[in-house]
């Protein structure tokens, strides 16, 4: 069954298809959270989030637009809403505090069943918008145009995004491999 | 070398990241030194959390299909995209603003003159001129949308 079928489905009522949909791309989603994010915990919640918005919205879909595409819309906009929210509470939080809280760095320590840890130089070196791209490129190969259809930039921008980031990864993959214990 | 450093460091001063974006890549595609900087997505792949290696708990579909059950999908509500409703607006307000400055800027429109109105004039009739006694020859004419009617007598 093809995809513009599935969500007729859905629209039609069948949960059923539409844990198909969930199933199909969570993988994914999650990734992209995770890459994001940091935080396998909130990446959830936020994946989960995402699917429930997706299927109340499903009816305002365009047929001829990549499903994965669209939830991606969703996921990064939700992820750059819960970046802004945990910021202003690190803030807020600094400002009680006569110590400032350090910035927000991910958990390093995985839960069981977690992915292996992203380096933390990572989340130095790139900003959120700058990790989906990164996440976007590498796991889907999706281009600039692609790119920015989900991140809803101009196209120059996104190849800017990719440009930098290309360059920071190259740099840290460089030092990644000079420090590695040499023989 | 030096060209390459240049364009870059041109890009970078540009105020707009499309156009920093556009000249960069513009020249990465010509530049063989410059791409072979940047990393490939191979490289880029230990930087990413990979698809495969994750997924949902077990405990996440229940919760969703309890949502999604609670809540079925709306209707397509026809909402004028954003974008289309900015750029209306913009169009409207720039007319707007036209069509004041127009009013404020052209001369003030001419009283019309008091002296008759337009159906009496129509009306003028001359019969007969005469001058010191003498039969005399008449000039009638009419200054375009002066409102005023001259008769010169010789």
């Amino acid at each position: 069954m093809n995809e513009q079928a599935i969500v007729r489905r859905c629209l039609e009522g069948d949960t059923e298809s539409f844990r198909r949909i969930v199933s199909d791309h969570e993988g994914p989603l999650m990734a992209a959270a995770v890459t994001i994010l940091g935080n396998r915990q909130e990446a959830e919640d936020l994946c989960q989030e995402t699917f429930i918005q997706a299927y109340r919205h499903l009816a305002s879909f365009d047929g001829g637009r990549n499903l994965r595409a669209w939830l991606y819309t969703i996921l990064y906009r939700r992820c750059l809403n819960s970046i802004r929210r945990r910021r202003r509470l690190v803030g807020v939080l600094d400002r009680l505090r006569a110590e400032p809280l350090s910035p927000w760095v991910p958990s390093r320590d995985p839960g069981p069943g977690d992915p292996s840890p992203l380096p933390a130089v990572l989340f130095e070196a790139l900003n959120a918008k700058e990790r989906t791209v990164l996440s976007l490129w590498v796991n889907e190969g999706f281009t600039a145009v692609e790119i920015a259809a989900i991140l809803g930039c101009p196209q120059g921008t996104a190849r800017y995004y990719l440009f930098n980031i290309r360059k920071k990864i190259r740099a840290l993959a460089e030092k990644k491999h000079e420090n590695l214990p040499k023989r | 070398m030096r060209t390459c450093r240049s364009v870059e460091l041109f890009a970078r001063l540009l105020p707009i990241r499309a156009w920093k974006g556009d000249i960069l890549e513009r020249h990465i595609e010509r530049c063989p030194v410059c791409r072979a900087k940047l990393a490939v997505r191979a490289e880029a792949r230990s930087f990413v959390i990979e698809p495969e290696s994750v997924s949902l708990s077990d405990l996440a579909w229940p919760a969703m299909e309890a949502a999604i059950r609670q809540a079925p999908p709306e209707p397509v509500r026809r909402r004028v995209p954003a974008k289309i409703f900015w750029r209306l607006t913009a169009g409207v307000a720039a007319t707007a603003s036209v069509v004041f400055l127009v009013v404020l800027v052209s001369p003030p429109t001419r009283p019309k003159s008091p002296i008759l109105p337009r159906a009496s004039i129509e009306e003028f009739r001359l019969d007969s001129v005469e001058a010191m006694g003498r039969p005399a020859r008449a000039l009638i004419f009419q200054p375009r949308d002066s409102g005023i009617t001259l008769i010169w007598v010789e």
